[in-house]
Formats: C-alpha cells, structure tokens, sequence
C-alpha cells in the first residue's frame, strides 16, 4: 500500500526513466523498445488513475520530492484539476504511443525512430510533471522538457518527411524560446514581490504583496499571460501551430494538439485561479482584453480553416479556434464557464486525436492530405472514417455527441456572465465549424470516388482510433463521469 | 526620482538587454544573428535573477564556522539560473543544429530567402 504515496512522482518518473532506456536499447535490444515504451506510459495511466481515484476519495494529495518540507522543497500537489489533466494526458497519451508504435515504422527514418520513441516520452513525461507540480519554478522546468521535445518531434520523421521540416521546427523554436523567456521573467517578477516559489505559499503571500508592489505583480502577470498564450496557440500567437502540424508526423500533431496545447492552456488557469487569484486577475483589466482575444481566435482559427485544402491545415487552425474555446470559458470568471473549459479540454483531445490520428492513417495508407483526393474513403476505410465523422460532427456540437456538452456548458458560463456577445460568438463559430467539418465529410462519404483501392489500417493504429472515436460518443453520453471532479475542481477554485 | 532610478540600475541594464535581444530576434533575417538574439535575452533575464538576490556587502551563501554578522547573497535565484543556463544550453544547441540542416538544404542562413526557396520548390 506504501507504494500509492509515492504515485504522484511516479507518474512523471516511469515515462523519463523510459525515455532514456529507448535510445539504448534501440542500439541493443530493439524488439524491447516498443514494450517498455507502452508499458511506462500504460503504468503513468493507472497510476494517475489510482492517483485520482484517491483525490476523489480523500481529497487533494501532496508529496513532498526527496521528504523536503514545502515551502522549501518541490512539493507535487495533486488536487482535483491535477488528477484530472494528469488522466487526460497519460490516458491520451498513452493511445496515441501504441497508434505510433505502427505509424513509425513506415513513416519515420530507421535511424530517429528510437529518438522518436525517447522524445515523445519526454513530452509525456514534461506534461504530465507540468500537471502535478505545485512550484513555479518546477513547472518552468517541466515546460522546458515538454517544449525542447516538442520542438524535435517536429522534423524526426527524418529523410521520409516533408522538406520544409527543419523551417518548421525552428520557427516553433524561435516562438517557444520567446515565451520561455517571457514566462521565466514573470516567475523572476513573482519571486521578487513573495520570496516564494511554491504555489500554495505564493498564493498565501500575494495578497500582503500587492499592497506593496502593485505594479510588479500586474507586471508578472503579463509575463506569464503573453508566455502561455503563445506556448498554446492563441491567435494572434498562433502562427508556429500550423507549419509545425504541416510537417511533423502525425502522431506528434496528435500529442501536440491533443496534449502540449491544453496542458499550456491548464497551466494559465492553474496561475489565474490558484496562485494569482481570480478575483484579482480580473480586476487588472487583462482578463477582459484575454476573453476578447479568445473570441476572435474562436472566429478567426474557423474561417481560416474554411480557406485551406490540406487536411492537416484545416485541423490545425481548427485547434487554434477550439483552445479559443478553452481560454474563453476560463476567463468568463463564472462556475459553468470553467467547467465548460475544463470539459472541453478532455473532450478536444479525444474529438482533435480522433480526427488526426484518422488522417494519419490515410497518411499511412496512401500518403494523400488534399481533401479532394479524399473521396470515396467512406467505403474503403469505413471504421477510420467513421471514427473521423463521429469527431467531426461532434466537432460541429451535434447533440448528443461530446462538443454538444462541453459548448453547452460553456454557453451556459457566458449567459451567466451576462456577456451575450461570446454567446453569439460560440454559436456563430459552431456554424462556421460545419461549414468545413460538413464539407470534408461531404468529400469522404457523399463525393463519388478517386480514392483508389485501400483498405484499413493495421489494428495497433485501428483501435486507439476507434476507442477514441467511440469516446466522442461515450464522452458525450457519459459527460456526467469527467463531470464530477470538474465540478469539485471548480468549487476548489474558489468562483 | 532619477537618483531612485539609477540606484536600480541593475534592472535598466538587464532590461535594455532583454529589448536588444528581442528586436535582434524579431527583426535579424540570418538565423545565426537570430539566435544570438535569443542568447542575449536569456543572458538578460539571468542577470536579473541574480542581481534580483544579490545584497550590498554580501558573500557568497557558504557558511563560514564562527564568523557571524556574515551577510549571505541569496543563493536560490542563483540555483534557479543554474538550472535556466542549461535550458538555454540545450535550446541553443538544437537551434544551432536545425541551423546547420536548414544551411545544408538551402546553401543559406537568410530566414526569408529559405522561404522563398522552399515556395518556390512546392
């Protein structure tokens, strides 16, 4: 029983000390690499699974890294928004390393295929050490494992990707380096008005703090606003997101879109709601310029989607739209619109990782991501593009599919908020999502036929992309299950 | 107001540094240039962690048997820039090796010319 203590480390050690054993033991012993890969990331899972089991049971969970009291040492603080992020990630995460277990072997050079492997781990690891960490400084640390990894996945596919990959990656590079920077700045500014870096401490000396340097602490926060901003793609910081996506392999746009953007997207809400506090978040002014940019990024991320032809680009300004989604309902500064953004964190990884690792498979199969060439592939894959239809019309909110729920819940947050102008935002922008999501359905389905002859995928990419097709039906059905830590989550939040 | 100003002169300079450092990454075309960008404004924010801690008269945190009335630095910002120098380290080092690639490709360091290249052979 001891061992559940020391979970909310683990979570984060058995995809590192996994990720440094893949390179080695590609050299070595290659047939070992793919078991020990999935093995830590199904070990991650369970374990934050039992992590938040036991914070639904008891209560929030602290655990002091090498017994070090907080406020000196690094404290890993599991509450009930942790516990739920760290299911997210390691849960999707861990679908989308057995999806790339097959993907990589046709689509990635032999020679980066165990990096690969080593790397997306990494990011796992980064994302999930970002989630249960309860410093500051911790967290930057996390973020810089997760962006480091994230910034080499881009070109790893080798000699077999795309020619614009090394532009791609650093111009990711570039961009993330910025927001590192802006965000060490703002934990620099943070330490000077409170001495602290644990969170809890932080949050606790604030208050006296900003009696006495007003203006630095409204300074830290911009830091960190304009830093996470551009880590998640916010528009008008959006624009390493679609290149990137242009040129890596498919599954590091899954993990990339379905994982590193929400977990930059928790980490904002997790400085607003538990460090900084809400109440005064909002009284400097920066949470009604941050819902205004997130509205126009809601509105913005679909009509360029309208205007692209690649498949891949389409998802890609469409996950600019929907984390527009996820920084609205978190500064509505209302019970449903956190919740809805919360919600819509899970359920955008599912729909997002569905849709993608579906084209991936087409990729894979025929190497085609015009969505003209895309006709006729209802008949050939049927359970690909069924699970990719599902996403989509989910996508679009179709009721009682899983964005139905969560656009629900945080049309709810901006009527409660009385700002009916992001109601009809939302709403307008679930119109423009069906104008394309209709429109690449209309081509697989409805278009007559110049796929050729394919068939499905083989089952280790089928099934994560089945399970997640049938979790935008499930999720949506069910939302009441994720629902109930949201909630808790929410009233921790103190709104 | 301007004697207050410059008794802080340690933030005007890693400030200055930070500016220097961003306008070089924003408006430098040669990627190189665009990485030394980068550098100046990690070495900017170092300098203003560690002087962030640092006290007039103060030694360096190692605790002397005997001595009191010793005054320390603080020696946690320096920790935390321990840490941030590898980062920047490694964020170099991997620039700089997309960097060599991009030249291998394209025979050119220029960001917007390797655009142009890239467009042109799509």
């Amino acid at each position: 029983m001891s061992i559940n203590r020391h979970f909310p480390v683990l979570i984060v050690v058995a995809p590192l000390l996994a990720s440094y054993l893949a390179p080695m033991l590609w050299r070595w012993q290659r047939r070992l690499v793919k078991p020990i890969v999935l093995s830590a990331a199904a070990l991650s899972f369970s374990m934050s699974l039992s992590t938040a089991l036991q914070v639904l049971r008891s209560g929030p969970v602290s655990y002091h890294v090498g017994s070090w009291e907080p406020p000196w040492g690094i404290e890993l603080y599991v509450d009930y928004l942790s516990a739920y992020m760290a299911v997210v990630v390691t849960a999707v995460g861990l679908l989308i390393l057995i999806y790339a277990t097959e993907y990589a072997e046709k689509l990635v050079d032999e020679k980066n295929r165990g990096l690969f492997f080593t790397l997306a781990l990494l990011l796992i690891a980064g994302l999930t050490g970002m989630v249960v960490t309860g410093d500051v400084f911790n967290l930057f640390v996390f973020l810089e494992i997760a962006s480091l990894a994230s910034y080499a996945l881009v070109p790893i596919a080798g000699k077999k990707g795309s020619k614009g990959r090394f532009e791609a990656s650093f111009r990711y590079l570039y961009m993330g380096a910025i927001a590192s920077t802006f965000i060490l700045i703002g934990i620099g500014l943070a330490y000077m008005a409170t001495g602290t870096l644990n969170m809890a401490d932080m949050a606790r000396l604030l208050p006296e703090a900003r009696q006495e340097y007003p203006r630095l602490i409204v300074a830290s926060l911009g830091f960190f606003i304009v830093g996470f901003s551009i880590k998640c793609a916010l528009f008008p910081l959006h624009l390493w997101l679609p290149d990137a996506y242009a040129h890596a392999p498919m599954p590091v746009n899954a993990l990339s879109s379905g994982l590193t953007i929400k977990v930059m997207a928790y980490a904002m809400i997790r400085l607003f709601y538990s460090v900084f506090g809400i109440g005064f978040v909002s009284g400097t002014g920066l949470l009604s310029a941050l819902q205004v940019i997130a509205g126009t990024a809601i509105i913005v991320g679909s009509l360029l989607a309208i205007t692209q032809n690649d498949v891949i680009r389409i998802l890609a300004y469409s996950s600019v739209s929907q984390i527009g989604y996820i920084i609205l309902g978190a500064t509505l500064v209302t019970k449903d619109g956190l919740a809805g953004s919360l919600l819509h964190i899970l359920h955008h990884s599912v729909m997002k990782g569905a849709m993608l690792l579906a084209v991936g498979a087409v990729i894979y199969k025929t190497g085609k991501r015009d969505i003209r060439d895309y006709r006729g592939l209802g008949k050939r894959m049927p359970y690909t593009m069924g699970a990719f239809s599902i996403a989509a019309l989910s996508m679009v909110g179709i009721p009682p599919l899983t964005g139905f729920v969560s656009k629900w819940i945080l049309l709810l947050g901006t009527v409660e908020a009385k700002s009916y102008a992001f109601t009809f935002v939302i709403l307008a922008s679930s119109l423009l999502n069906a104008v394309y999501y209709f429109r690449l359905i209309n081509y697989i389905h409805f278009k007559g036929e110049t796929a050729g002859e394919v068939d499905e995928a083989p089952p280790a990419m089928l099934i994560p992309i089945i399970i997640l097709g049938l979790g935008a039906i499930f999720l949506g059905v069910l939302a009441g299950l994720p629902l109930t830590i949201i909630w808790k989550a929410v009233a921790s939040a103190g709104l | 107001m301007i004697h207050e100003a410059l008794s802080q002169y340690n933030y005007i300079v890693s400030s200055t540094l930070f500016l220097i450092g961003l306008y070089t990454m924003i408006t430098r075309r040669n990627l190189l240039k665009k990485i030394i960008g980068l550098n100046i404004m990690d070495t900017s924010v170092f300098l203003f962690f560690i002087s962030m801690g640092s006290v007039e008269g103060g030694r360096a945190p190692i605790v002397i048997p005997g001595a009191e009335d010793v005054v320390y630095v603080n020696p946690l910002p320096q920790a935390l820039i321990l840490t941030a120098i590898v980062v920047a380290v490694s964020v170099t080092a991997f620039a700089l090796a997309l960097t060599i690639r991009l030249y291998e490709d394209y025979g050119t360091l220029d960001a917007d010319r390797i655009r142009e290249l890239r467009e042109r052979g799509t």
